[in-house]
C-alpha cells in the first residue's frame, strides 16, 4: 500500500500530497470520514511517507520504515486509541512523554490517535497542550469517524482532512476485484460507501440472520437472548433493524423498488409492511433510532428487546 | 519538514497584535501603567479567541526588564525565554490533567518560592474548570493570602463550572467572539503576508465556519493553504465539505412541493456520489431560517448578510410555502443536526427526517386551523364568540395559545391526544340547554368558565352538566354520565365553589342542585366507542387527524359551539 | 548465522542487557535482543530511550542477523549446563539454541524490524575520563524536576561551550538548580545544548563506575553516544529549549557566609524535624558571626539551632526548603561551603569554598 492505491479518496489524497510534495507538514491533522472508508490507512500511509527512507512524496513500502511501520514495529511512530471503549488520561501523558524525546531514528515523530472522539473529558483536555504546541519533530495524526463529538478546543488545533463516502461507482469497481465475495449489489447497496463494510466476507449473511431473527421475533418465537449475545450484537442488529424500517419507508413513500437498499427483499418488505401507513412507519423508525442512541447506556436488554418489538409488531407483519 | 502553522506563526507577542479583545486590553494594560495587577485572573471565553496568548503577553508585560509595562520589549532574555516557554517563573499548568487536591497543594507550597530571575512568578492554569471540588478549595487558601509577586491566571472555556467562592477572589475578564469582520480583516492581512490570494467569498466563508474563534479561522485558512495559494469560495466550500447551494434548493424545493419520492432518490444519489451527509443539517438549518425570514421580514437584505440574487433566490423558494411549515421543518432539521452526529448511518437519518418533514407541508396555524374546522362544522356566527373562549376550555386551548405549540405537534405521539379535541365537539346532544339557561337569565357555561379561572379539573366536570330549570329556587343542572352516584357525589363537595361563582355572576345569591340525567337510549351509545368511530369519518376530523397526526380519545361537548351553533 | 559461544560469556552478556528490554512493551520487538555477527559477535538492546549494544566474544560459522526474545533466551542460558551453545537461524526467524543433550527452538523476529541505531560516527565527539563525568552527573542529577507539564525540566543540561572551553552539567526543577562546570577536554566546533534523560543519566553514571578509562562520547543531533570501552551506550535526548540557567544565577550577591560543610548539615537537618513533611520550611537568621536554623509546626513545636560562622554583612533572614539546603549540602564536595546571598527573597548561591567547579542556587521561601 501507499497513499496513491488509496481507494476512492482522491482529495484527501490529493491534500496529503500536496503536503508531503510541499514539504509543509502541520503539526497536527485530523482524518475525518465515516467509519471503513480508508482513515486509518491513510494515516499509517501518511505516516509511511513522511518517514519513508527512500522516495519523498509517498510511502516506497518496501524500505525498513514503511516495512517497520505496516508491521507496528516502527519506534518513532506511536499508535494510541482504537482499542478500548476509551482513551484515557494515562495514555495521553505516555504519548506526551514519548513525543518529548528527540526522534529515535533521526526523522520525524509520528503520532497516531486512533478513533480519537473516544478519548474521554480529562484525556481530551490533557491533550490540548501537546495539540497547540508539540515537542519540535512531531506530527499528530488524529483519526476519527464522528468528529463533531471531539471537543471545539481540539478540533480548532486540528487541520482537517475529509473522507467522503466511497462513491457507489468507486465500491462496485473495488468489489469486482474480489470475485469471492457474493451479492455484489447488495453489499454495494448495504455498505453505503464504507469499503471495509462492503469487504466484510459475512455482510449479506448478517443480514439474513438479522431477517430471520426478526420474522422470528415478530412472531414471538426469538428472544433478546437468542438475537443479542453481546453489546455489538445489539449495535448492529438495531443498525439492521433501522435499515429495514427505513426500506418499508423508501417503498411506500417512493411507491418503487428503486429506492430500496435491501435490493434483493422487495416483495419481503412490501408482504412485511403493507398494512402501515407511512406515518406510523416514520414514527417507529423514530424510536428504533432514539433507542440505537441510547445503548451509548448500559440498557436492560430485555426490556429494550420488548419495547423494541412492540413498535416493530404495530407496522410489521 | 514540519512547518509552522499559522496559529502559532501569527501568535500575537503584544496586546497591540491581539485581535478583537478591545476591553480585555484596555483593563489590562490600565493595570499594568498604574501598578495595579490583581494577584488572580479569570481569563474566560470560547476557544481560539486569545485567553493563553494574552496570558503570555501579561506573563511577558509582568516580567519583562523594562517592565512592569504594557508594551513588552519582546528581545529581553526575560520576554524571550517566555515566547519559548522555557521561563522557570511561567509556570503553564493543564487543569485537566493536575485537577487533584494533590496537585493543587504542590501548587500551593510552590508558589511559596520566590521568583528566580523575573520580577513575578505567573502561574498559568488552563481549563481551570476541570479542577475538582477539594482541588479548589485548596486552591481558594491561597487566593485568599495571595503572596506577592506571584499572579496567577486562570482560562477556562467554562466559566460557569468554577465556584463563585473562587471567581469572588479573581478579576475576571471575559473574552469576546470576534466579530466576523474583524476576523476577515485579520484574515486578509495574514494571507497577505503569507502572499496568498483569497476572494473576497472565500474570506466571508473562512470567517463563518469559524464562528468568531481567530484560531479556527487560521486553522482552516492553513488547510486551505495546503490545498493551493489561490483559495476561490468553490475550492473552500469543497474542502471544508459544504454542500453547494444548489444541492440544497433542490432538496428544499422536492420538500415543499411534497415530493418524497423526489426527496429519496435525491438523498440516494448523493450517497451515491460520496457526499458527506452529515454536512447537510447544518446547511439545511441555515437554509430553513433564511427562508423564514425572507418570508417573514420586509426588508430581508438587512438581516441576512447575502447578496441580493440570493435573497431573491430565497424568495422565489419561499414564494409557495407557508411561514409555519417553514418554521416545523427548520424545527425538524434543527433535530436532525443535533442527531446525525451520532448515528452511524446519517443517510438514513437524513431520509426520516425529509420524510417528516413532507408531513409538515401544508401546516398553518393551528389558529386557523381551528378556525377551518369550526366553520367547515357549520356553526355559523362563529364571529360572535372571541375564539380564545371557545377554546380556552380545553388542554388544547392553551397549545394553541403558547409558542412551542405547534413545534410539537411535529412529534408524533405527544401532542396527539389534545390536538383531537377540537375535533370531537358534538353537536346534536345539547340543544335544549341553551334554551334553558337563558330562560333563567344564567349561562352555565359562563359559570362554568368562571369556575375555570380557579379550578380547571372541576371545570372539566361541571362542563358536562346541562341546566334542567329551577326546582325549589335552586339551579337545576344534570349530568348524563355513566355513574351518576359517584360523579354528583364528588361534585357536591365543590357545591359551595360552583354556587359562589354562580351567584357573583348574576350578582344575586343563586344556588344550585346536581342531579343524573334522564339518559335516552341513543345518547349512551355515543358516550361510547361508537361515537368515536362515528366522528372519526367526519372529513374535517379526519383532516385535522391527518394534520396532527392525531387519534381520536374522548368525545366532549364543545360549549362555545354549542351556544351559538343551538340557537 | 551461526554461532558458537562460551555460556559464560553469553550470559554475561545478556545480564547487562536485562534491564533495558521491555517485556511489557507494545511493541514486541523491544522485548527482543538484535544479536548480529558479521566482522564480529553484538548484542543490542533498546527500550527506545536508550540502547545498548555490546560485543560478545563468539566463533562465527556463518555470518548473520536476527532478533531473539531476551528474557528466554537468558533463562535457557542459566540453567544449561553444558560449557558452550550454538545458535543457529533457520526458516522464518526460528532460533536454534543447542547445548549438549539439549535443543531449543525459539521463535525470533527478523533483524529488520529491529530499530536502526544512529551512526555511531555520525557527529562531533568529546573524550571525558570516567571520574569526572561521574562526579559532575552526580553532582547535578539530584535537582532535576519530575513534572508532566515540563519535560525538559526532567532531564539533566549537558551543555558544551567552545567558546568559554567549558563543559557544564544543570539540574533544576525550577526552585533550585544545581550546576557542574569543567574546562572542556579537547574541543569541539559547535556549541551543544543537550537535554539528557534522568534515566540514560542514571545509567550512565552507573557505567562510568564500572568502567576507569576514558568515556568516548559522539554527539548526533538527537542522540549521545557513550563509549565505554567496548560498550555503546546510546540515549535519545529531550526535545525542546531548556530554561536559560545563566540567567537564574545571581552576578551580585555580595553577603558572604563561610561555614563547616558537616556543622551546616547537621543544623539544618536538625532544625528541620519538627518541619512539615513535604516542603520542610527553615528559617535561617544571620547576623555577625552567628546563623540560626529554627522551624515550627503548630502541631508539633519547634526547632532552634545556633551555629557560629563567618559572616560580616549586615543582618538577614531569609526562609529555605530545608530539603532542598540539605540537598545542596551533601551534594557539594570539600570541607567548607559559602552562601553568597543578597535579601530574603533573591536566589542564594552555595558553593563549595573557593572552588568555581561546583554549586547551587536556591530560592527562598515565604516563611
Amino acid at each position: 500500500m501507499s497513499l496513491r492505491q488509496i481507494l476512492g479518496q482522491e482529495k484527501a489524497v490529493r491534500i496529503l500530497k500536496g503536503i508531503l510534495e510541499r514539504k509543509a507538514v502541520a503539526h497536527c491533522y485530523l482524518f475525518a470520514g465515516e467509519e471503513g472508508v480508508g482513515k486509518d490507512l491513510a494515516a499509517r500511509e501518511f505516516a509511511k511517507a513522511l518517514l519513508c527512507g527512500r522516495v519523498a512524496g509517498d510511502a516506497c513500502d518496501v524500505c525498513s520504515a514503511c516495512r517497520r511501520i505496516d508491521s507496528g514495529q516502527h519506534p518513532d511512530v506511536h499508535v494510541m486509541g482504537g482499542e478500548e471503549r476509551q482513551i484515557k488520561i494515562d495514555q495521553v501523558r505516555d504519548l506526551g512523554e514519548a513525543l518529548s524525546k528527540k526522534s529515535f531514528e533521526g526523522g520525524l515523530k509520528v503520532a497516531i490517535v486512533r478513533e480519537a472522539e473516544t478519548m474521554n473529558q480529562a484525556a481530551a483536555n490533557a491533550f490540548l497542550k501537546t495539540l497547540e504546541e508539540p515537542p519540535a519533530q512531531s506530527i499528530i495524526i488524529l483519526v476519527s469517524a464522528r468528529p463533531d463529538l471531539l471537543p471545539d478546543t481540539i478540533r480548532s488545533r486540528a487541520q482537517m482532512v475529509r473522507f467522503y463516502p466511497l462513491s457507489r461507482t468507486d465500491l462496485m469497481a473495488a468489489l469486482a476485484a474480489d470475485s469471492a465475495l457474493d451479492q455484489q449489489e447488495l453489499r454495494a447497496s448495504l455498505a453505503q460507501g464504507r469499503l471495509a463494510r462492503a469487504l466484510e466476507p459475512t455482510l449479506c449473511q448478517s443480514r439474513d440472520t438479522f431477517l430471520e431473527g426478526l420474522r422470528q421475533a415478530l412472531r414471538d418465537t426469538a428472544d433478546a437472548d437468542q438475537l443479542w449475545k453481546d453489546r455489538d450484537d445489539i449495535d448492529e442488529w438495531f443498525d439492521m433493524a433501522i435499515l429495514w424500517l427505513r426500506d418499508c419507508i423508501a417503498l411506500k413513500a417512493s411507491g418503487s423498488a428503486s429506492q430500496i437498499v435491501n435490493v434483493d427483499q422487495a416483495s419481503l418488505i412490501e408482504q412485511m409492511s403493507g398494512q402501515a401507513s407511512l406515518r406510523d412507519l416514520s414514527r417507529v423508525l423514530s424510536h428504533l433510532f432514539q433507542t440505537r442512541d441510547l445503548l451509548r447506556f448500559n440498557l436492560n436488554k430485555h426490556l429494550t428487546f420488548q419495547h423494541t418489538l412492540m413498535h416493530l409488531k404495530s407496522v410489521l407483519s | 519538514m514540519s512547518y509552522l502553522v499559522l496559529a502559532r506563526k501569527w501568535r500575537p507577542l503584544s496586546f497591540s497584535e491581539l485581535v478583537g479583545q478591545d476591553s480585555v486590553v484596555r483593563t489590562l494594560t490600565n493595570a499594568l501603567e498604574q501598578g495595579r495587577v490583581a494577584h488572580a485572573y479569570v481569563f474566560s471565553g470560547p476557544r481560539g479567541v486569545g485567553k493563553t496568548t494574552t496570558a503570555r503577553i501579561l506573563s511577558r508585560a509582568l516580567n519583562c526588564e523594562k517592565g512592569p509595562t504594557p508594551t513588552p520589549c519582546g528581545v529581553c532574555p526575560a520576554c524571550t525565554a517566555i515566547t519559548e516557554g522555557s521561563a522557570v517563573d511561567v509556570i503553564e499548568i493543564d487543569g485537566a490533567s493536575n485537577r487533584g487536591i494533590n496537585e493543587i497543594r504542590e501548587l500551593r507550597e510552590a508558589v511559596r518560592y520566590a521568583p528566580s530571575s523575573g520580577k513575578y512568578k505567573v502561574y498559568i492554569i488552563d481549563e481551570v474548570h476541570m479542577l475538582t471540588k477539594e482541588a479548589f478549595n485548596a486552591l481558594l487558601k491561597t487566593l485568599e493570602e495571595p503572596p506577592a509577586h506571584v499572579v496567577f491566571i486562570f482560562a477556562t472555556t467554562s466559566p460557569k463550572n468554577i465556584p463563585v467562592t473562587v471567581l469572588s477572589r479573581c478579576q475576571h475578564l471575559s473574552f469576546r467572539r470576534i466579530p466576523k469582520a474583524r476576523i476577515m480583516e485579520h484574515l486578509a492581512f495574514v494571507s497577505e503576508q503569507e502572499k496568498v490570494t483569497i476572494t473576497p467569498g472565500a474570506l466571508e466563508m473562512l470567517a463563518r465556519v469559524s464562528e468568531g474563534s481567530v484560531r479556527d479561522s487560521l486553522t482552516v485558512l492553513d488547510q486551505a493553504m495546503a490545498f493551493s495559494m489561490d483559495i476561490r469560495e468553490e475550492d473552500l466550500q469543497a474542502m471544508l465539505g459544504l454542500p453547494e447551494r444548489g444541492l440544497l434548493y433542490e432538496l428544499a424545493g422536492l420538500l415543499l412541493r411534497g415530493d418524497r419520492a423526489g426527496i429519496l432518490q435525491m438523498i440516494q444519489n448523493l450517497s451515491d456520489a460520496g457526499h458527506d451527509l452529515r454536512a447537510f443539517p447544518k446547511e439545511l438549518v441555515s437554509l430553513f431560517r433564511n427562508l423564514m425570514v425572507v418570508k417573514i421580514a420586509e426588508r430581508p437584505a438587512s438581516l441576512l448578510e447575502l447578496p441580493e440574487d440570493e435573497i431573491l433566490d430565497l424568495k422565489a423558494l419561499a414564494e409557495e410555502s407557508e411561514v409555519e411549515e417553514l418554521t416545523l421543518m427548520l424545527n425538524e432539521f434543527l433535530n436532525l443536526e443535533g442527531q446525525i452526529r451520532s448515528v452511524t448511518m446519517p443517510r438514513y437519518l437524513m431520509e426520516l427526517s425529509f420524510i417528516r418533514a413532507s408531513f409538515l407541508k401544508g401546516s398553518t396555524s393551528l389558529q386557523s386551523i381551528l378556525d377551518r374546522l369550526q366553520s367547515g362544522g357549520g356553526t355559523e356566527g362563529m364571529e360572535s364568540t372571541p375564539p380564545r373562549a371557545s377554546v380556552s376550555r380545553t388542554p388544547k386551548g392553551r397549545t394553541a395559545g403558547s409558542g412551542p405549540g405547534p413545534a410539537q405537534t411535529a412529534a408524533p405521539e405527544t401532542a396527539s391526544e389534545p390536538e383531537a379535541r377540537p375535533a370531537a365537539s358534538p353537536r346534536n346532544d345539547a340543544g335544549p340547554q341553551a334554551k334553558e339557561t337563558s330562560a333563567e337569565s344564567l349561562s352555565w357555561n359562563d359559570v362554568v368558565r368562571r369556575v375555570d379561572q380557579t379550578n380547571h379539573p372541576l371545570a372539566i366536570k361541571l362542563s358536562q352538566g346541562k341546566v334542567e330549570g329551577t326546582h325549589g329556587g335552586a339551579l337545576q343542572v344534570a349530568f348524563a354520565v355513566e355513574n351518576p352516584d359517584f360523579f354528583i357525589g364528588s361534585l357536591r363537595r365543590s357545591l359551595q365553589e360552583v354556587e359562589k361563582a354562580a351567584s357573583e355572576l348574576a350578582g344575586r345569591k343563586v344556588r344550585v342542585n346536581f342531579v343524573a340525567a334522564e339518559v335516552e337510549e341513543t345518547d349512551r351509545v355515543k358516550t361510547g366507542a361508537e361515537l368515536r368511530n362515528e366522528i372519526s369519518k367526519d372529513p374535517i376530523v379526519q383532516s385535522a387527524i391527518e394534520i396532527f397526526d392525531a387519534k381520536v380519545v374522548d368525545v366532549r361537548p364543545l360549549e362555545g359551539l354549542y351556544e351559538n351553533g343551538g340557537n | 548465522m551461526k554461532l558458537v559461544v562460551s555460556r559464560e560469556s553469553l550470559q554475561k552478556g545478556l545480564q547487562v542487557v536485562q534491564g533495558i528490554v521491555e517485556s511489557k512493551s507494545t511493541m514486541p520487538i523491544l522485548s527482543h535482543i538484535l544479536l548480529s555477527a558479521e566482522d564480529t559477535t553484538t548484542i543490542s538492546a533498546t527500550d527506545l530511550d536508550i540502547a545498548v549494544r555490546e560485543p560478545l566474544e563468539a566463533r562465527i560459522e556463518e555470518p548473520g542477523s536476527v532478533c531473539v526474545p531476551a528474557r528466554k533466551l537468558y533463562e535457557i542460558v542459566r540453567e544449561i549446563p553444558a560449557p558452550e551453545l550454538t545458535l543457529e537461524t533457520q526458516e522464518n526467524n526460528w532460533v536454534t539454541v543447542s547445548a549438549g543433550k539439549s535443543t531449543f527452538r525459539l521463535i525470533g523476529l527478523s533483524d529488520e524490524d529491529f530499530p536502526t541505531f544512529p551512526e555511531v560516527n555520525a557527529g562531533e565527539a568529546v573524550e571525558f575520563p570516567a571520574f569526572e563525568l561521574h562526579d559532575m552527573i552526580s553532582r547535578t542529577l539530584y535537582a532535576t524536576g519530575d513534572s508532566d507539564a515540563r519535560y525538559t525540566l526532567n532531564g539533566l543540561m549537558f551543555h558544551l561551550n567552545p567558546e568559554k572551553g567549558t563543559v557544564t552539567f544543570v539540574g533544576t526543577d525550577g526552585h533550585r538548580l544545581a550546576v557542574a562546570r569543567k574546562p572542556m577536554p579537547g574541543q569541539i566546533r559547535e556549541e551543544r545544548k543537550m537535554i539528557l534523560p534522568k534515566k540514560a543519566a542514571t545509567e550512565v553514571r552507573k557505567l562510568t563506575e564500572a568502567y576507569e578509562s576514558p568515556v568516548h562520547l559522539t554527539l548526533t543531533p538527537n542522540h549521545i553516544v557513550f563509549r565505554f570501552e567496548d560498550i555503546l551506550f546510546i540515549t535519545r535526548l529531550i526535545e525542546g529549549s531548556y530554561p536559560n540557567y545563566e540567567q537564574v544565577i545571581p552576578k551580585n550577591n555580595e553577603k558572604r557566609m563561610t561555614v563547616g560543610r558537616d556543622d551546616m548539615l547537621g543544623a539544618v537537618k536538625r532544625a528541620s524535624l519538627v518541619g512539615r513533611e513535604k516542603t520542610f520550611p527553615i528559617k535561617m537568621e544571620l547576623r555577625e558571626g552567628a546563623a540560626t536554623f529554627s522551624s515550627n509546626n503548630p502541631d508539633v513545636g519547634e526547632a532552634h539551632e545556633q551555629l557560629a560562622v563567618d559572616y560580616g554583612a549586615e543582618a538577614l533572614t531569609l526562609g529555605f526548603n530545608a530539603r532542598y539546603m540539605v540537598d545542596a549540602l551533601q551534594n557539594l564536595p570539600g570541607e567548607e561551603v559559602a552562601l553568597e546571598l543578597q535579601d530574603s527573597l533573591s536566589p542564594t548561591v552555595i558553593r563549595q569554598a573557593g572552588e568555581e567547579a561546583y554549586f547551587s542556587v536556591i530560592m527562598p521561601m515565604r516563611i
